[in-house]
């Protein structure tokens, strides 16, 4: 996928560059206000920043405007321009697009409609036309149908979905032939807070948002857009010296989901060893579930001395000493438990390598 | 300079010794708060679920904390404070209360000791809902009058934390989460003993469940102020997770600058310790090294060292 962060001050376009991330998000009324602030590279830094696309409301949308965001996106060699629906009346895109399809099409630049709300902190969110996403598909096919190539597709903005307490899952999935980016970012369900993913919990840790499904599901569809952190509340309260650090992390999100996208084919795709998976419980057979036919186990091992000897899922179970009776050349061991930590110690204390699946992204 | 720390919570035991402790390290931590209490948790507690992790000899605990103090040693963390072990006192069940007040909170104490941690926090019994505030003050007083000896045998002082307590839902305030009620504790049990055996705890996630401002708290408590649980929550629930994480302008959620200031007033020297282990969990594993060190950047920015 391709990532960035939006922009927006007081976040500094350095801090982006900074924490690893080659594209920024701008919103067009920056531009329009005091126009993109320069980026200052430091010296001996070789890594471009560059303008992902623009983002606009679409209340405030008009044949003009369009023509004026189009001809500023290709001028910054931007990808695409992001229409934001929040307190947005229906209608407006459509009247748009019936005069500007022309034009869409010969700037070639994709439209994405992002799902919006009615309402605001105070008075709390409600649904409007853009809500759900079978409203943008509506949209997006209104304006694809007169075009000669789709030009329209949708942004999934993750917090907005969870303002309006959206099973955010399913909607990815019924989006999925429309879905060209999604905005990240969290909140409790109440306030839009714009805040980075996984912060919301209940308890000690449970996360309130659905997040591992949520890239479970883009991993499922194979999704190559766009992932842009729209984190803006948190920027908005931290400290300037801070923001490298917070944006370090959300890289770091990148790189996590990157590597479930490529999980199946990295650790599990190799015919030449023999796959040995550590833990005999519920992870195993969610493992089974998902990867079982195309990657079966040699065997399985777990701590648990009952489960020895016996079969689970078909997978014969052993002692984890039986690890050492494979060759290590010959070995691929996966952790399948939610011990990690614990597992992972005593797999280093015998001196095995090992990777880990972690089924919250496939259940 | 302020030092800055964090709970050795969701990290220790967990990922061994070694690893756990070079995971600290390597994020730049100097200090940590040891979580003794990761050994014998409190929802374990509260059901009457004991493991058997107290009743060894204390001789082999001693031993087994001493791998503990001689790792940090290596990697030139010190151990600013200690979690004990808690609720310390369990409405209907007198055994295990009586297991927790004369097995458990001893052998934490020598371990502390043992361990050179000058400081460990004990959860004063929540009883006001049940029994009132006077009589809740008073059991609350008995008991750690009841440790005075051991404190001073052992070198180790006590902090006592701001509490809050649940009816029906929903947070309201509970032991010391009245700034006036913990300079009372403090300093009963410190004349008591005749010596600073005793200090204070903030915690302050626990302030913005219960609408308290830390920097007026801090201010208030002075030099009764020893050492510090810092994370932020959402204002509903004890979300343990890092400061500026939740609400969307500056003004939201604590005011760090203005608890900085506070503890420049009242010259605090002490650690800035992140009682944030959520995090632990909350994020993938394959970000939990960027969180680790992202807390303590924040840790540094706060105490205003870059």
């Amino acid at each position: 996928m391709l990532a960035g962060v939006q922009y927006n001050a007081p976040l500094s376009l350095e801090a982006i560059a900074d924490a690893g991330f080659s594209y920024a998000e701008i919103p067009y009324e920056v531009i329009e206000g005091e126009g993109l602030p320069t980026y200052e590279k430091k010296e001996g830094e070789n890594r471009l920043l560059r303008v992902s696309g623009f983002l606009y409301p679409l209340q405030k949308l008009t044949p003009e405007k369009l023509y004026e965001i189009l001809e500023a996106c290709k001028a910054y060699q931007g990808n695409y321009i992001v229409l934001e629906t929040m307190n947005c009346e229906s209608g407006i895109f459509e009247e748009v697009v019936e005069e500007c399809y022309g034009m869409i099409e010969d700037f070639g630049i994709p439209i994405f409609l992002e799902n919006g709300c009615q309402g605001d902190d105070a008075s709390g969110y409600v649904h409007n036309e853009y809500s759900d996403v079978t409203g943008l598909i509506r949209s997006a096919n209104f304006c694809n149908r007169l075009c000669d190539r789709p030009m329209v597709g949708i942004c999934y903005n993750i917090g907005y979905g969870n303002l309006l307490a959206k099973n955010i899952r399913s909607q990815l999935y019924q989006c999925r032939e429309y879905l060209c980016m999604v905005h990240a970012n969290d909140n409790g369900g109440r306030y839009n807070d714009k805040q980075m993913p996984y912060t919301f919990t209940k308890g000690r840790g449970d996360l309130v948002t659905d997040w591992y499904h949520i890239v479970g599901e883009l991993i499922r569809m194979d999704f190559q857009g766009w992932m842009i952190f729209d984190t803006t509340g948190l920027f908005a309260r931290c400290p300037k010296k801070l923001q490298t650090s917070f944006m370090r992390i959300q890289n770091a999100l990148v790189r996590e989901w990157e590597s479930q996208y490529t999980f199946a084919e990295r650790v599990l795709g190799k015919p030449d060893k023999k796959l040995i998976l550590f833990g005999a419980g519920q992870m195993l057979v969610d493992y089974m579930r998902e990867f079982g036919e195309e990657y079966p186990p040699y065997f399985a091992v777990d701590n648990v001395q009952s489960r020895w000897n016996t079969e689970y899922m078909g997978v014969p179970i052993k002692s984890p000493n039986e690890i050492l009776q494979v060759p290590e050349e010959e070995r691929n061991v996966v952790i399948c438990c939610m011990y990690y930590d614990a597992i992972g110690a005593q797999l280093r204390e015998m001196g095995v390598e090992y990777e880990e699946f972690h089924d919250r992204y496939y259940v | 300079m302020i030092d800055v720390g964090v709970q050795t919570k969701g990290i220790l035991p967990e990922m061994g010794i070694e690893e756990g402790v070079a995971f600290i390290a390597a994020a730049g931590f100097e200090r940590v708060d040891f979580n003794l209490d990761a050994f014998l948790k409190n929802s374990d507690i509260y059901t009457g679920k004991i493991n058997s992790f107290f009743d060894a000899d204390l001789d082999v605990m001693l031993a087994y904390f001493g791998e503990y103090k001689r790792t940090f040693e290596a990697y030139g963390i010190k151990p600013s404070q200690m979690h004990a072990p808690y609720p310390i006192f369990v409405p209907n069940r007198p055994d295990v209360t009586d297991y927790m007040q004369k097995v458990v909170i001893p052998k934490s104490i020598a371990i502390a000791g043992q361990m050179e941690i000058p400081w460990v926090v004990m959860h004063p019994f929540k009883l006001q809902y049940k029994f009132g505030v006077d009589v809740e003050r008073a059991m609350n007083l008995q008991y750690f009058q009841s440790l005075i000896p051991l404190l001073k045998e052992h070198h180790v002082g006590v902090c006592v934390e701001n509490l809050y307590e649940s009816i029906g839902g929903r947070i309201t305030e509970g032991t010391c989460a009245d700034p006036e009620e913990a300079i009372w504790y403090v300093d009963t049990l410190n004349a008591l003993a005749g010596e600073e055996l005793f200090g204070i705890c903030l915690d302050t996630g626990h302030m913005e469940l219960v609408r308290r401002t830390p920097s007026e708290y801090i201010r208030q408590v002075g030099s009764r102020l020893k050492i510090m649980h810092l994370h932020e929550n959402d204002g509903v629930g004890d979300l343990h997770q890092m400061p500026y994480t939740f609400g969307s302008k500056p003004e939201d959620g604590v005011d760090w600058k203005e608890f900085r200031k506070a503890l420049s007033e009242i010259s605090f020297d002490g650690t800035l310790s992140f009682e944030t282990f959520p995090c632990m969990n909350s994020f993938p594993r394959g970000a939990r090294e960027d969180v680790l060190r992202t807390i303590k950047e924040i840790g540094t920015c706060i105490g205003g060292s870059n």
